[in-house]
């Protein structure tokens, strides 16, 4: 359904993002899974890092062929979608255009929990179980910093939280709603590019301390692997280095001040390698990791 | 001519100064008007020269420095890049000739600071592309893989052989012949090109001459259909001409060189559209022998409509009436000039057809 | 490159860093954006090399005292030298 263009403008993490749309769908869904966050007004003190508009695609594609694009800067460098999946693109949207014009930061495509000060990073490739572990995580005390990204500051080396909806994929969903019933999920999507997907709401805990940063304690490369042990093992300093580099957004774009702040990032913490199969059993691992 | 109210990212680069005076929600708006056009790290190494950068409010300062970080990078990468190229180049007896952003990067002009790009561009005889193209793939670049149709396009009709891309580094080299294509109506000479060229001092190196470089970047600016990088591309003229303008005869020799290589009409276009837009001093003998190009005062106010749209900053708030449109009429004009309409019709209805069904267009 | 050829070679290091992470020897090159663990023995040789241009007799004189087995060094030195430079990590010019 379509209506008057209309605009919300959040903060979330360390960016001010104006969201703009005329389908009723994305409007819901920001203020269903957004609903704890501050909203922002706009005035002429106000600078807003990030505009993205999500609208049907132009006449062609938008009418003829039931598309939604999403438009960054009045300009788009996606190709269209299908009209449903409207939501999951702002939030794609966004993830493109912090990862492509946020150098101020170094960015790691990783899940990002916290407990009592001590930062736990979760990297690793698409199809890990990071996405599952961190939402878990986040229901079991585990204060929510990302699903999709570690904001690491380039001259404190702290971690800083960018709370947004937890994209969850297929069997992750109901995982997660059984593990924690109470939690509030956004509209289900199938048929996307990686199957059925859909958002957790982030926890009010973790959404009102969005702005408490942290240090990293421990980096984690998780494997979920079907009948497998909970297993944990020491990855050498160097190795995590590499891979943390490997699964970075902007590393190439940072030259030795990158290369400078992952070592120190690394240098600070405890690095595994992990692999499992019972969530149950990974959650008291996680709980039980050494300081 | 008169535009309606310029676009803040307009402003600020006529008068940086002025920037300074900018509210948040106006830096706001400056920040994405300059991101879109590419030039977001080149206004902050404008701000910096002049000792302002610190002045700029810390939000947007951020995304300035942010920009400017990863050209810093982009530039430490092309030197690299530079030396792979020297490596190929090695065996071969060719001054190896930079062209466009490398160019800028490699002569140091003022014009490279902040500027990224995808492409190195070079210049070789045609008479040696089948060994530049062999020393290339030696050293480990590739050609794209390109259906029938577009080798021949690239290799009949167009100034350059198909890009070719590192298979490690997956960096794109465009080597080039001329600088138009040969179908064009008025190509230029590429033994003018090559004759003029000098050696960058302390480099394995060459560019074209800084008269040389003006003109290709208006030449490739006004056969140009696609508009994204317009201004930026508007913006490297006005700050080439600002640096050039300190040399000894320079616009005499740019003048006498734009008949030369017959590319009048895209000189006139330069200098009026940077003079206008964004008010590069350039003497006024200059620009009315310029205009002597152009004669026709209809097609002048036609091509002044048409250009003070298509060249404004490639953001929405920048669009005026019928931007759009302009940018199509000169979407065909580009194709116009530069290939026979027999050529042209199945050229366009093919590129069309490509993009309706989102295939894949070279 | 043989190692006739290089000692006639300056070598120096630009762009560069090394540091040890952990039990780990790490460097990376701004110009390749290669990122790479190191023997000691490279760490030692580029560490030279970021202090001062050297040639290729004046690193194996340095290194001497690193590396026990003198025998090999010679080649050891070559190989670390072609390898680095191949990635962004040693520059040379000719003395």
């Amino acid at each position: 359904m379509k209506s008057k263009s209309k605009e919300i403008l959040l903060q979330i993490g360390p960016f001010s993002v104006l969201l703009e749309s005329s389908l009723c769908a994305v409007i819901e869904s920001v203020n269903n899974l957004y609903a704890d966050f501050t909203i922002l007004t706009k005035s002429p003190v106000l600078f807003t890092d990030f505009h993205i508009r999500i609208d049907r695609a132009n006449f062609y594609r938008g009418y003829c062929r039931s598309q939604v694009q999403c438009y960054i800067d009045g300009k788009t460098p996606f190709k269209p979608l299908p009209l449903d999946q409207a939501f999951p693109f702002f939030e794609w949207g966004l993830n493109w255009v912090i990862a492509s014009h946020v150098h101020y930061y170094l960015l790691v495509h990783a899940a990002v929990v916290e407990k009592d000060g001590h930062v736990l990073i979760l990297c690793g490739k698409p199809g890990a179980g990071k996405s599952t572990l961190c939402a878990a995580l986040s229901c079991h005390g585990w204060r929510l910093f990302s699903d999709e990204m570690a904001v690491i500051d380039l001259v404190t080396n702290e971690i800083i939280p960018c709370v947004r909806p937890v994209s969850l994929k297929n069997k992750a969903i109901d995982i997660i709603s059984e593990l924690s019933p109470g939690t509030v999920f956004g509209v289900s999507y199938k048929d996307t590019a990686k199957g059925t997907l859909s958002h957790m709401k982030p926890s009010k805990y973790s959404v009102e301390n969005g702005d408490v940063r942290a240090f990293a304690k421990w980096v984690v490369f998780p494997q979920y692997k079907h009948g497998a042990a909970t297993s944990l093992k020491e990855l050498s300093k160097g190795q995590t280095v590499i891979e943390l580099a490997k699964n970075s957004f902007n590393y190439n774009s940072l030259g030795i001040q990158g290369f400078n702040s992952l070592c120190d990032l690394v240098e600070g913490s405890h690095c595994y390698e992990f692999e499992y199969s019972d969530l149950n059993e990974a959650i008291s691992l996680f709980d039980g990791l050494p300081v | 001519m008169s535009i309606k109210k310029s676009p803040l990212l307009i402003l600020a680069l006529i008068n940086p100064e002025k920037s300074l005076d900018f509210t948040l929600q106006q830096w706001d708006l400056f920040v994405r008007q300059a991101r879109r056009s590419g030039v977001l790290a080149r206004f902050g190494y404008i701000l910096e020269s002049k000792e302002l950068l610190t002045k700029v409010p810390v939000d947007a300062l951020k995304h300035i420095q942010s920009a400017q970080t990863y050209a810093t990078q982009f530039e430490t990468s092309l030197t690299w890049e530079v030396r792979c190229i020297q490596k190929a180049f090695e065996k071969l007896d060719l001054p190896l000739i930079f062209l466009k952003g490398t160019a800028y990067a490699v002569a140091d002009n003022i014009v490279s600071e902040g500027r990224v790009f995808s492409d190195v561009d070079i210049l070789v005889p045609e008479e040696k592309l089948a060994d530049v193209e062999r020393a290339l793939i030696y050293e480990g670049w590739k050609s794209a893989h390109l259906d029938a149709y577009d080798q021949r396009f690239y290799r009949e009709w167009m100034h350059e052989i198909p890009p070719m891309q590192h298979v490690q580094r997956h960096t794109s080299i465009d080597v080039h012949h001329n600088v138009l294509p040969k179908t064009s109506r008025f190509c230029p000479n590429p033994e003018f090109l090559l004759a003029n060229i000098i050696k960058v001092s302390d480099k394995n190196a060459w560019v074209l001459a800084p008269e040389d470089r003006v003109i290709h970047s208006a030449t490739h600016l006004f056969h140009e259909g696609e508009f994204d990088h317009g201004f930026r591309d508007l913006s490297d003229l006005d700050l080439l001409l600002k640096e050039f303008d300190s040399l000894d005869d320079f616009w005499d020799k740019l003048l006498k060189r734009a008949e030369e290589l017959k590319q009048q009409l895209p000189l006139y276009y330069a200098l009026r559209y940077s003079s206008i837009i964004l008010r590069t001093p350039i003497p006024e003998n200059i620009l009315n022998i310029s205009k002597q190009w152009l004669p026709n005062t209809f097609q002048r106010h036609l091509m002044d409509w048409l250009y003070c749209r298509a060249l404004m900053p490639n953001h929405s708030s920048c669009e005026l009436y019928w931007t759009a449109f302009a940018k199509w009429m000169l979407y065909v004009r580009s194709h116009w000039i530069k290939m026979p309409v027999h050529l042209l019709v199945p050229h366009l209805c093919r590129k069309g057809w490509l993009q309706l069904t989102d295939q894949k267009d070279h | 490159m043989s190692s006739n050829k290089l000692s006639s070679e300056i070598f120096f290091c630009q762009n560069v860093i090394c540091r040890k992470v952990g039990d780990d020897f790490l460097a990376y090159s701004a110009f390749t954006g290669d990122t790479v663990i190191l023997t000691y023995f490279s760490f030692c040789t580029l560490n030279y090399l970021l202090a001062e241009k050297l040639s290729f007799s004046q690193l194996l004189k340095k290194l001497f005292d690193e590396e026990k087995d003198t025998d090999n060094l010679s080649v050891t030195l070559t190989h670390t030298i072609n390898e680095l430079i191949k990635r962004g990590f040693i520059f040379q010019s000719l003395a």
